[in-house]
């Protein structure tokens, strides 16, 4: 009897599932949101807004049809993450309120959907899809370490939405959904190389976590070191995250160079910096030369990182009025908590783009923005710089920073002009 | 050659500083059985504890260690009355209400005092020198401290009332409950003290490591393996735990990258836990 | 046929009432919301599995996310491998397909691997732990330990599995198989995961009435007696073990079409801990409360961090401790010791109606 109760039960879920299965594949339909079509006649025009397909080519040149133009800010303020994405969250948030209370992009405001995923990259894709498809954003500010973009990257591309990343990284065949707006190896070590080998020495020892950036970064910086006469007398990796760099300290020190050129990424590089200091390798005889070590590293670092360089796009002590205008601008709304680093100024100046670009293209089409965004020039706390023409990263001043005693770094070196951004 | 002998001087530091990370889960999980995933969370508080108290309040780092240890300490004696005294003896349960307890303590931390790295300076600086081989003089310290927590737990437990009591609770329960031993109060001891324990290692690996609300996360694990190869309830075992696994790495990591040394060395380990099963360095199980 | 209806317990009930309600998402809501559906119903398939296995096996595992994590990862880089070499392989100076992932481009083998590989992982791990005097506590430190290794080996061998980056590339993969000659959408992916979850759900039924599941369940409540009767209780063990892990691993790889990305936080130290949670709030040993913890639990913690923005690891820490003091059963276990407790109230005023 029972076992006679079970397969009824069972033929009938079966079969409600299968005729799901005929519902859904029978409408030989390619893409995924208009073979949502026949299920409810919203999800159509949700779809059809989204990836702006039939609407885009109608619509005027100038002027935006929409009562507020909506944006997500996808960054993690909980979790480990957090260390990095708050001061960017917040940068993000700064620049929308400033361009909402001069009147908005082209007259219409911008409506932010602040979203957190809790460091978690799966989850992060998640909530992208929570973003384009119930909250219909037009971009997505955000996303930090490597593996979040990467997650993130397939949903904003399936959807044709827009994402804006505001972050060092390693360099990638540029996506066409994606608009890039920190720097890559190729601008961080060609602004930082020559520099190293003409005044602090030849003998170069490489150091990096075991991922993807510190490696492409290396192995960028090691063709230009050879090229320029410089030495490499050594390469190691420590896997991400790593607390104990006594090994690698004793054979750095076996090899004896003139310069530790570091791409130890995240909380490593604190442990890094007193590794050095404390097995007696101190900045004044082999300096650290950074391009993972910005302002909140330095700080938890302490007087172990006095005397190193970085090399970023961005210092909070660039000796402007603009920027000096934008760091009091963050510590009057924010506190001092979080660092202004180089992370949040993209941030800042990645949402001006965005809206530069919005207002140019005079629609929320991806495409078009993406278009519009090419050849931009945008004013930003670090001098005004401009978005390339066909591979979507920006062209950047680079900026070379020596920690002094008071934790924050002196501008020691500056590019005459912007920076090439070079990617496969 | 010289590299190989400054490799395994490294390791002592590195074993001290896993043994005062480990100790105090040892403590709590080897007498009350309670598996606390949340012991990180106590070297965090620790660790700020001590960030607040040296470069806020200018406080000597050797009071600094106190009040960290008593700052656990409290926090413990708090979480076991309101938390664990509920669920001792289901270990399913303990692990769960601590691994909640996870994602609690870092927000509550960053509500207060920011996502980002709290700073400290070393306070024992310098390094000696033996050739080319250079010992960091806080390393030495750390050793010392190691010995000392373990002089200190050795004689809680063997030479006083309240050790004698605990050990005779982790023998049989009901039988010292009958001979009016107040059970509840030596838990709620134990509790506190493993957690300050927790709170002492992480005022010792405040100045040396990066204090964020998710610093806890760590040590957990790393912890538990000293737990698996030193034994349930040998203080003695993890001390040698701790020195077996980072000795061993670091000889390793001298010829091979040091993620494959931890993976290789940690491999062996639970292969040769199948020959001893309650733990390499256990004594013979009485219980 | 009535009497024998009232007969079953509340639990069934509501599994099928979920059940039912689960068929129609994909009809009355929009394409994230299938999506993230989609993507449950792999984690309901992954916690019933882990329901055999410890709430009727007694074997508390704090790495099961393991054999998802190996089921996922499998299928996963057998989808990035559809189109050429994937990028983090590239990225990682290799110039060809490395001969053990040659199998992985054929997606029914991939599929086949992904449900076995588990299997063997659980068989080699199972053989070595449950034929040896590892017990209790010590066992579950091991599965811990394990799953640890597990995820460092994925984070340090980063050509073979994307490291920390994760396996990207997945979509395109996707794009390209199909079903009786058709592409296979969301909704479509999304009922291939529910039926899956219908039939995972019976087998599980089926497991834990038969003779095999009797035998499991006394193991669990007295191993002594068991090998005293003349049962080899580490055969049935390895047996559960390995069975569990190969459906784990299955729900790893319908995970895949759901997210098109699988990484480190899918497989270690955290996601396993995760999975115990979901036990605990639906209740174990109670295969409706497994699926419904992992559903309530996911869904919660997906709504909650919409909405709350950055207290909400605050608010589930805090819902956790509180299911885990206030309901020691969990939900469904407290709603069927519920009826357990009415029925036999109602019993014993019959019984005793009688008499008078």
């Amino acid at each position: 009897m029972k076992r006679k109760m079970m397969s009824v039960w069972m033929a009938m879920v079966l079969g409600v599932s299968l005729a799901g299965c005929g519902n859904s594949a029978g409408t030989k339909q390619e893409t995924a949101q208009i073979e949502e079509a026949d299920v409810t006649e919203e999800e159509t025009d949700a779809a059809e807004e989204t990836s702006g397909e039939e609407t885009a080519e109608s619509e005027t040149a100038g002027g935006i049809d929409a009562d507020s133009i909506k944006i997500g800010v996808l960054l993690s303020t909980t979790g480990d993450f957090s260390i990095s994405e708050t001061p960017m969250k917040n940068a993000a948030e700064m620049a929308i309120n400033e361009i909402n209370e001069a009147g908005g992009i082209a007259g219409v405001p911008i409506e932010p959907i602040y979203m957190d995923y809790g460091s978690d990259p799966a989850m992060a894709a998640e909530k992208a899809e929570e973003l384009i498809l119930n909250n219909e954003v037009t971009a997505i500010v955000g996303t930090n370490s490597s593996s979040t973009r990467l997650a993130v990257e397939p949903t904003v591309e399936q959807y044709d939405s827009l994402l804006v990343y505001n972050t060092f990284y390693e360099g990638e065949t540029p996506s066409d959904n994606v608009l890039y707006t920190n720097t890559v190896p190729s601008q961080q070590v060609e602004g930082f190389i020559p520099y190293i080998i003409e005044n602090l020495g030849k003998k170069i020892f490489f150091v990096g976590s075991d991922y993807e950036f510190p490696r492409n970064t290396i192995n960028y910086a090691k063709t230009l070191t050879e090229s320029l006469g410089g030495e490499v007398v050594g390469e190691e990796y420590a896997p991400s995250g790593e607390t104990d760099f006594s090994s690698i300290v004793n054979k750095i020190k076996e090899t004896d160079p003139d310069v530790i050129f570091s791409a130890v990424a995240g909380n490593s590089s604190v442990y890094f910096y007193s590794d050095c200091a404390q097995y007696g390798l101190t900045q004044q005889d082999t300096p650290i030369c950074s391009v993972a070590c910005h302002e909140g590293t330095v700080k938890g670092i302490g007087e172990a990182a006095v005397g190193s360089y970085s090399c970023f796009n961005y210092f909070n002590t660039i000796d402007t009025d603009a920027n000096k205008e934008f760091v009091q601008k963050y510590i009057d709304a924010y506190g001092t908590e979080t660092t202004v680093n180089n992370g949040a100024e993209s941030t800042y100046h990645g949402v001006y783009m965005l809206a530069g670009a919005i207002e140019a293209a005079g629609t929320l089409d991806t495409a078009a923005i993406v278009a519009a965004a090419a050849g931009l020039e945008v004013d930003t706390p670090a001098g005004i710089i401009r978005m390339d023409e066909s591979n979507h990263h920006a062209w950047l001043n680079i900026y070379i920073g020596k920690v002094n005693e008071g934790l924050t770094f002196d501008i020691i070196s500056s590019t005459d002009e912007l920076v090439a951004p070079i990617v496969d | 050659m010289e590299l190989f002998i400054s490799q395994l001087v490294n390791g002592v530091g590195a074993s001290a500083r896993l043994f005062l990370v480990a100790i105090g889960l040892v403590i709590i999980f080897g007498m009350l059985d309670v598996v606390n995933m949340a012991h990180g969370e106590f070297i965090m508080l620790g660790a700020y504890c001590a960030c607040i108290c040296v470069t806020k309040w200018h406080i000597p780092f050797g009071i600094t260690l106190l009040i960290s240890f008593l700052f656990a300490g409290v926090m413990g004696v708090l979480l076991e009355r309101l938390l664990i005294r509920k669920l001792y003896g289901k270990v399913a349960e303990t692990l769960l209400a601590t691994f909640a307890l996870t994602y609690v303590f870092p927000e509550i931390i960053r509500g207060i005092f920011g996502p980002e790295n709290q700073n400290m300076e070393v306070p024992i600086k310098g390094s000696l020198s033996f050739g080319k081989i250079t010992v960091p003089n806080y390393n030495l310290f750390l050793v010392g401290m190691a010995f000392l927590a373990l002089g200190v737990t050795m004689l809680l437990f063997y030479r006083t009332k309240f050790g004698m009591q605990l050990r005779a609770i982790t023998q049989n329960r009901q039988m010292s409950q009958c001979l009016g031993i107040n059970s509840g109060r030596i838990d709620k001891l134990t509790f506190a003290y493993g957690c300050g324990l927790g709170g002492l290692a992480g005022a010792l690996v405040a100045p040396v490591a990066s204090v964020t609300p998710d610093m806890g996360t760590e040590y957990v694990v790393d912890s538990f393996l000293v737990v698996i190869l030193g034994g349930l309830n040998s203080v003695m075992g993890s001390l040698f735990g701790s020195v077996v696994i980072e000795e061993s790495i670091a000889a390793m990591s001298t010829g091979m990258s040091l993620v494959t040394a931890k993976l290789l060395v940690f491999l062996v380990l639970i292969l040769l836990i199948r020959f001893r099963p309650q733990g390499l360095f256990a004594p013979k199980d009485r219980r | 046929m009535v009497k024998r209806l009232k007969s079953y317990s509340a639990d069934k009930y509501i599994a099928v009432a979920a059940l039912v309600v689960l068929a129609f998402v994909p009809m009355f809501s929009g394409l994230y919301m299938v999506k993230l559906m989609g993507k449950i119903l792999t984690f309901m398939m992954l916690a019933l599995a882990l329901d055999v296995l410890w709430g009727y096996g007694g074997l508390m595992n704090l790495g099961f996310a393991v054999f998802f994590g190996i089921g996922g990862y499998v299928f996963g880089i057998s989808m990035a491998c559809q189109e050429g070499l994937p990028a983090f392989m590239k990225a990682g100076g290799m110039t060809e397909l490395p001969v053990i992932y040659q199998p992985l481009t054929s997606v029914p083998l991939a599929l086949f691997l992904a449900v076995l590989l588990p299997c063997m992982v659980a068989l080699f791990l199972g053989c070595f732990i449950f034929t040896s005097k590892i017990k209790g506590v010590f066992y579950n430190l091991i599965t811990l330990a394990f799953a640890a290794l597990f995820e460092l080996f994925i984070t340090t061998n980063q050509a073979f599995t994307g490291g920390s980056s994760g396996i990207n590339g997945i979509a395109k993969g996707l794009k390209k198989l199909t079903l009786f000659g058709r592409p296979i959408s969301i909704v479509g992916w999304y009922y291939l995961a529910f039926a899956a979850l219908v039939l995972v759900y019976l087998f599980c039924l089926y497991l834990t009435e038969c003779r095999f599941g009797k035998v499991i369940k006394s193991i669990r409540d007295n191993e002594a007696r068991l090998q005293f009767l003349g049962y080899n209780p580490a055969i049935f063990k390895i047996t559960l073990f390995c069975i569990t892990s190969a459906i784990a691993g299955f729900a790893g790889a319908m995970y895949i079409p759901m997210t098109s990305f699988i990484s480190i936080e899918n497989v270690g130290v955290s996601f396993s801990t995760m999975l115990l949670i979901w036990l605990a709030v639906g209740g174990r040993g109670n295969l409706t409360g497994a699926m419904l913890g992992a559903l309530a639990v996911s869904l919660l913690q997906s709504r909650l961090s919409s909405i709350l923005g950055n207290v909400w690891h605050l608010i589930l820490g805090v819902v956790l401790i509180l299911v885990v003091l206030a309901l020691p059963n969990g939900l469904i276990g407290t709603i069927v010791e519920r009826q357990y407790d009415s029925r036999i109230t109602k019993m014993r005023s019959q019984t005793e109606g009688e008499e008078v």
